[in-house]
């Protein structure tokens, strides 16, 4: 992020019109972002990391989810980027593991950018490292925009917010290339319909993995570390 | 809501384009905006509004173009428009589900008009 250059545009025509001239720019809002993702990506490849972005609700269980993730597979070395609003409570919660942890406080943004994912990663030693969690702000409408460089989009939906939770946020399912069903031990008590939940989700991303867990209990943890020991040995993903 | 720094990018774009076209001001910015880009049109006209304030945008109109969902089918090959207000993208064909985007995620600045 140190150097400073002019926003690229590319001039392809000028048309004169009473109002002014037309300039045809053809250039995304979310450019510079796109290009520092794709720099942080090139980066974590160098590392051989599989980095994770872990999106949900606010209240979904990212941070137990990854908390157990974290003491359950040590034999993965792992960083951890933790994108809170105001607090450290997460961060602090996921140093309990071992794994190497460093706050992001958005100061309310609403989501992460590839910007604050550079920044973090210079705080981390990455190298002996396998995996990257970037846990995102819980928001399920914002964090879709940007790509932050990771490998792997993993969306965590828990059992309490309904099965249409799918078909509410497309284009954050959309894009998803893991789909986790959260806090299963309560499936009950709120009465889920899971085979409803899981028609959404595979008539809204039909190219997701599907988990369902307890991150509180661990149950349904198993074919998650599977997949994710799958994704390692694939290594170098074609970037999306 | 992230509609305040993305019409802040808007506007560096129109900005930068007019200052590099050796115009005085922009009077239109027009903006491609695909249906699941995420972005709210009511929210991002008020952003655009107060992130235009004190530059040569001032005046500028946002003109907005709405670009469909379109998703392709892999086993019928072929590409179809969405107007699912869920985004469910059923092939037309086959009636499947598909999550093969190909449009809809845009946000780009596409033109601007300066004097």
């Amino acid at each position: 992020m140190s150097e400073t250059r002019p926003v690229g545009i590319s001039v392809l025509t000028d048309r004169e019109t009473d109002r002014g001239r037309v300039i045809d720019v053809e250039k995304g809002v979310l450019a510079r972002n796109d290009e520092l993702a794709a720099m942080n990506r090139a980066r974590f490849d160098r590392h051989g990391l599989l980095v994770l972005n872990v999106l949900s609700s606010p209240g979904s269980g990212k941070t137990t989810f990854l908390a157990r993730l974290l003491r359950e597979r040590r034999d993965l070395p792992a960083a951890v980027i933790v994108g809170d609003l105001a607090t450290d409570r997460d961060a602090d919660q996921l140093r309990g593991s071992g794994a190497e942890v460093v706050q992001i406080t958005t100061g309310g943004v609403c989501h992460l950018e590839a910007a604050m994912v550079a920044g973090a990663a210079e705080r981390l030693t990455l190298d002996g490292k396998r995996l990257l969690l970037i846990e995102n702000v819980g928001n399920l409408v914002c964090p879709a925009a940007y790509d932050l460089g990771e490998g792997l989009r993993v969306v965590l939906i828990s059992v309490t917010e309904g099965e249409d939770k799918p078909l509410k946020y497309p284009s954050m399912f959309k894009t998803a290339d893991a789909v986790v069903i959260n806090k299963m031990d309560l499936g009950e008590a709120v009465g889920l319909d899971e085979a409803a939940l899981r028609a959404n989700l595979e008539a809204q991303c039909p190219r997701a993995a599907v988990f369902a867990v307890s991150a509180r209990t661990g149950a349904g943890m198993e074919p998650f570390y599977a997949y994710l020991d799958q994704q390692l040995r694939a290594g170098d993903r074609p970037a999306r | 809501m992230h509609e305040l720094g993305i019409a802040r990018s808007i506007v560096d774009i129109a900005v930068e384009t007019a200052r590099r076209g050796s115009a005085r001001r922009v009077t239109c910015v027009g903006l491609r905006v695909g249906a699941l880009a995420g972005v709210e049109e009511d929210a991002l006209d008020l952003a655009f509004e107060v992130a235009r304030r004190g530059t040569p945008a001032e005046s500028a109109d946002l003109r907005v173009e709405t670009v469909a969902l379109r998703c392709h089918c892999a086993s019928c090959d072929v590409d179809f428009d969405v107007d699912d207000r869920h985004g469910i993208a059923l092939c037309p064909v086959c009636r499947k589900p598909s999550g093969d985007i190909r449009a809809g995620m845009e946000l780009e600045v596409s033109y601007v008009e300066v004097m």
